[in-house]
């Protein structure tokens, strides 16, 4: 049993595929000189990074989480106000926010390992805006909604860069560690428990997958690669407030990219962030703020209704015909 | 067998798939053109100015007026054009600090602004301002207030007020003008606070407290609580019912601000005085629905050409109203004090700094505006501009906007205080109970 | 003592409204096993409904509800057939993010064609107050309370007394066996979601008198409603109520000892706290949350 038993390709050749697609990516800059699309392309890293993150106990482990968006806040908080207070670099910082989150999301994990479908849903939602509330009226520590500014101290030893090649490899440096992670995991025997309690838990426990443990350490994983993203994201934009870091509709957007790329597959989510946020950004340039949103709204619903396995089934199909096509010149050949 | 021909078929598909990509990236740097105007060219000629406004999201409403009031400033600039400079106009989205942050950044790199206005949202200028400020492009505020957004950034011009000194007029209000109206030393001034927990409310709430605590007067209630999730305020009102304060400051949007009063008149909440600091008070869309029940409330706030006597304007001011006035009609747009202030700040900026700078450099862009001096009759909006220099604490704000305290008087905003520059006599102080109101019915 | 009965007032009206909403959210969750994300959206619609025939033709919001409420009702319809129906027995993803997807949609069509200006409605029930022993009544707010009870009770009534409430029932129990039994299922589901929104569209209109209205007027009750809910059981009617009127009154005492802010932080910690110890909430059955229905 494989989390993503419907790829067409070998373990081998996603590997390889995956060090090409490295190896291109980190060109990237050497190629784009053009600000906007750089930027565009750090924010769609982020996207693919936390996406991932999400799909670790989202897609792997079947927990359909709305509260993301308080990992990622947890971690851009921490590593700025460790910046900030103690000018501890967020080098460091990013992985104390990444333990903190850990801590949480083992927590929220322990708390909901037992609930289902919408059950589940709706608690998480419900943390994310427990969290929310705390960010904006802890003023002590938050400031609110007043937000924090990252003032541009030092340079690269703290995360801050002039140039916007740098945050794009800090960027590819965060998917590279995400991904890895998610791949590990799909590998790993803590996949294949995943896997089998998502499609059947009674089965899956009485052939001995210890379901707390194996679900525990999903949500505080994915809990603490989300803060990784959050502190990078904090880096990026040097202006963290509650409403962009750790707000509801930055939940549904976390489990949106995941599922538009596929859920449940390593390479889903980053499909995801490649396909849905440009393609945000050209909605909303073509056509503007709101008419762009019911653009989303519709693609989203026909999406989850016609395609729930996401772009990356359709990616995977395509490549299998063209394996096929390829077969069969080989057999006329010979 | 033929897993190696699998192997070489997967990664010619997504080397394919990566160079598309990289190539789809690549073309828009292609086919960018050289900025018309560089930093170090003679007189201005051409401008691109870039609108950042929130179009979608919660803000949507106020930012869109403020981007309506940028176009007709631009549209009138282009149409009478005494200068011989022609202005393009570029918008973009900001309904929050990301999206803003990449908004700037496109219209900096891609659209090739050589000014970015905006903001409506203190939150988003709060991270657009430092973004434009790193690629040197001069950021004009017209209409968001956070102290730090001039505080922190050495790009930004502000021709718009700062919280700070609205949080501070609204208490300095309460300490002398009003305390006098109602008869009440200062020592026994007990007052009420109420606001919103987004960056508008506490940044104003904070400058309020500061200056309430260093006075002999007391704050009795001090509530926030999230705008765009509330249903219900009727605990806060049976609080302030409770310790009946003298005068009540809420910092609100439109619906909380309507719902806070609707609700005080159905629990028979009465409050002598409430002074609103700008955001929803000032809107229309609060006061029609209260009716005569609006009559007698304050709000403070920079003027605009709803609260000031427009008879005493200049005839040149009174014409560009006049023009504002007939566009924002001509479209079925509705015309609020945001319209107002993204028109006359995009205005001044236009006719006032653009034709007098030696090119579009943040350095002889702020020189320029260092020798702005517009007289309150020659605006609109009743405040004139002169923007603090670059060596004063709050570089680039416009030290003329000082904020003045309106009372909605029969459906408009009157200005009552300070004296010298009130329009109108105070009226309902203090605000009758709701006992002896007639049973209003707004229209 | 006069204080107190104000503030359980208060509770009580309030909670009546999210009554209304939340009684339809959970029998469609009950029936169609469907989390409605987009509900709210239909009182946003209701709220328009009304402030555009006050607004042009002077029709009181107390007599246009009877307009809107059947056009809300033949949109629930059609939104029936062409989403949420074609989202049941999908994978749980489908089943959330659909109605997620429709309610982005919806919120994000009003700003397109009615832009984000903010509209109210006043008519005599704005300002009108009914006191009681001293305590006093908002008569919108009393409207609305009464109406959202006699739904609830007509409802309860129409479920437990006639034929074709006890098949949505068996459906709601069972919808194999529903099925087998001869009970057509997909008409079920069709009239129940449709008779659940009309129910947020009538609520829409009942409250323009106290509510302004804009595009996302939905989102300041959503959260609150889906905490209701689970409070009162994923699926129970009664418990819905219950909850509806507790929560209202909680909010109301919470808000007046701590203040709103920290109120609103006890009440989802509370909620949290349900999930974890008694995740059927008060009403539901017992094995409904691990087993998604």
């Amino acid at each position: 049993m494989r989390i993503s038993d419907a790829s067409p390709i070998s373990p081998a050749g996603a590997r390889i595929a995956a060090a090409a697609a490295l190896v291109l990516l980190l060109c990237v800059p050497l190629v784009v000189r053009d600000i906007y699309r750089l930027d565009l392309g750090i924010t769609v890293l982020i996207w693919a990074s936390l996406a991932t993150a999400w799909n670790i106990s989202g897609g792997f482990a079947g927990g359909l989480s709305l509260g993301h968006a308080a990992f990622f806040g947890v971690g851009a908080y921490t590593s700025t106000l460790l910046f900030l207070r103690l000018g501890i670099t967020p080098w460091i910082g990013i992985f104390a926010g990444a333990v903190l989150a850990a801590m949480l999301g083992a927590l929220l994990g322990v708390i909901t390992f037992r609930l289902k479908g919408p059950f589940f849903v709706l608690a998480t939602l419900a943390f994310g805006i427990v969290v929310h509330i705390i960010n904006v009226n802890w003023r002590g520590l938050t400031r609110g909604a007043a937000g924090l500014l990252l003032p541009f101290r030092g340079g690269p030893q703290n995360m801050l860069f002039l140039n916007l090649w740098a945050y794009w490899y800090t960027g590819l440096g965060l998917l590279v560690l995400t991904v890895g992670v998610s791949m590990g995991i799909e590998r790993s025997r803590l996949g294949y428990y995943l896997v089998a309690l998502r499609e059947d838990e009674d089965a899956a426990r009485s052939l001995g997958v210890r379901v707390v443990r194996s679900k525990v350490i999903a949500a505080a994983v994915s809990a603490a690669l989300a803060a990784c993203a959050g502190s990078v994201y904090a880096a990026f934009i040097q202006y963290i407030d509650p409403d962009s870091t750790t707000q509801f509709e930055l939940s549904v957007q976390i489990a949106l990219v995941a599922i538009v790329g596929g859920m449940g597959t390593t390479f889903g989510p980053v499909l995801g962030a490649a396909i849905v946020i440009p393609l945000g950004e050209m909605l909303r340039a073509r056509l503007g703020g709101g008419a762009a949103l019911v653009v989303y709204g519709f693609l989203l619903m026909v999406i989850v209704l016609t395609a729930p396995n996401g772009a990356i089934a359709g990616v995977r199909l395509l490549v299998r015909r063209l394996r096929r096509l390829i077969d069969s010149r080989r057999k006329a050949d010979a | 067998m033929n897993t190696g021909i699998r192997r070489v078929v997967c990664i010619a598909m997504i080397v394919t798939f990566a160079m598309t990509g990289v190539q789809l990236f690549a073309r828009g740097q292609a086919q960018q053109p050289q900025p018309a105007v560089t930093a170090d060219g003679a007189a201005i000629t051409t401008l691109r100015v870039g609108a950042l406004f929130p179009q979608t999201g919660g803000m949507a409403f106020g930012g869109s007026n403020a981007l309506q009031g940028t176009q007709i400033a631009v549209e009138l600039f282009n149409e009478t054009n005494p200068y011989g400079i022609t202005v393009e106009l570029v918008s973009a989205d900001a309904p929050d600090p990301a999206t803003g942050t990449t908004g700037v950044r496109q219209l900096i790199t891609q659209q090739n602004v050589d000014v970015v206005m905006g903001t409506f949202s203190s939150a988003v200028a709060s991270a657009t301002a430092p973004a434009a400020e790193r690629l040197n492009v001069l950021y004009v505020e017209t209409t968001a207030w956070a102290e730090g957004i001039t505080r922190n950034t050495s790009n930004v011009l502000r021709t718009t007020i700062s919280s700070g000194s609205l949080g501070a007029a609204a208490a300095d209000f309460i300490l002398t003008g009003l305390a006098q109206e109602l008869g009440v030393a200062e020592a026994d001034i007990r007052v009420a606070l109420v606001f919103t927990d987004d960056e508008f409310g506490t940044s104003i709430a904070d400058a309020a407290v500061g200056r309430i605590q260093s006075s002999r007067a007391r704050l009795v209630v001090r509530e926030s609580y999230p705008a765009a999730t509330t249903s219900d305020l009727s605990s806060v009102l049976l609080r302030i019912q409770q310790e009946r304060p003298h005068a009540v400051i809420h910092i609100a949007q439109v619906p909380d601000g309507v719902l806070f009063w609707r609700q005080a008149q159905q629990l028979g909440v009465d409050m002598p005085a409430v002074v609103g600091v700008g955001g929803g008070y000032g809107q229309v869309e609060f006061a029609r629905p209260l009716g005569t029940n609006a009559d007698g409330i304050f709000n403070v706030v920079p003027p605009t050409s709803g609260s000031i006597n427009v008879d005493s304007l200049t005839p040149a001011a009174q014409n560009l109203l006049n023009e504002l006035q007939t566009r924002v009609t001509q479209r079925g747009w509705t015309q609020g004090p945001y319209t107002d202030w993204g028109f006359m700040g995009a205005w001044v900026f236009l006719n006032e700094i653009v034709p007098n700078a030696a090119s579009t450099s943040i350095a002889d862009m702020m020189a320029a505006a260092a020798n702005v001096r517009v007289d309150a009759l020659d605006s609109i909006t009743g405040f004139g501009f002169e923007f603090a220099g670059v060596n004063h604490e709050n570089s680039g704000q416009n030290l003329r906007a000082i904020p003045v305290v309106q009372q909605w008087q029969g459906g408009q905003l009157r200005v009552t205080y300070p004296h010298e520059l009130a329009v109108a006599d105070f009226v309902n102080v203090p605000l009758p109970p709701w006992s002896q109101r007639t049973q209003a019915i707004g229209q | 003592m006069q204080l107190v009965l104000q503030i359980v007032a208060n509770g009580l009206l309030i909670g009546g409204l999210y009554a209304l909403l939340a009684v339809g959210l959970t029998l469609i969750f009950g029936v169609l096993r469907v989390v409605n994300f987009a509900h709210a959206e239909f009182m946003m619609l209701g709220m328009y409904g009304a402030y555009w025939l006050w607004s042009i033709y002077g029709l009181d919001p107390y007599v246009s509800v009877f307009l809107i409420t059947p056009v809300v009702f033949l949109l629930g319809v059609a939104v029936d057939r062409l989403v949420v129906q074609r989202s049941i027995g999908k994978p749980d993803v489908t089943v959330v993010f659909a109605t997620l997807g429709l309610s982005i949609l919806l919120q994000n069509a009003a700003l397109t064609l009615w832009r984000a200006d903010i509209r109210s409605v006043s008519t005599f029930a704005t300002g009108s107050v009914f006191v009681v022993g001293g305590v006093r009544l908002s008569v919108a707010m009393t409207v609305s309370f009464a109406a959202a009870l006699l739904f609830a009770l007509g409802l309860w009534f129409f479920l437990t007394r006639t034929m074709y409430g006890k098949a949505i029932q068996a459906v709601a129990q069972n919808r194999r066996a529903a099925a087998l039994m001869g009970i057509d299922v997909k008409r079920v589901y069709l009239f129940t979601y449709s008779v659940a929104v009309a129910a947020a569209g009538a609520m829409g209109v009942l409250v323009a008198p106290i509510f302004t209205i804009f595009p996302r007027v939905g989102q300041t009750h959503i959260v609150t409603i889906f905490v209701i809910v689970v409070l009162g059981g994923l699926g129970s009617v009664p418990g819905a109520v219950v909850a509806a009127l507790l929560v209202g009154i909680i909010r109301a005492g919470a808000g007046f000892l701590i203040g709103t802010a920290w109120g609103e932080l006890a009440y989802f910690a509370v909620f949290l706290l349900v999930l974890i110890v008694r995740p059927q909430g008060f009403f539901g059955r017992r094995g409904a949350e691990v087993y998604g229905g």
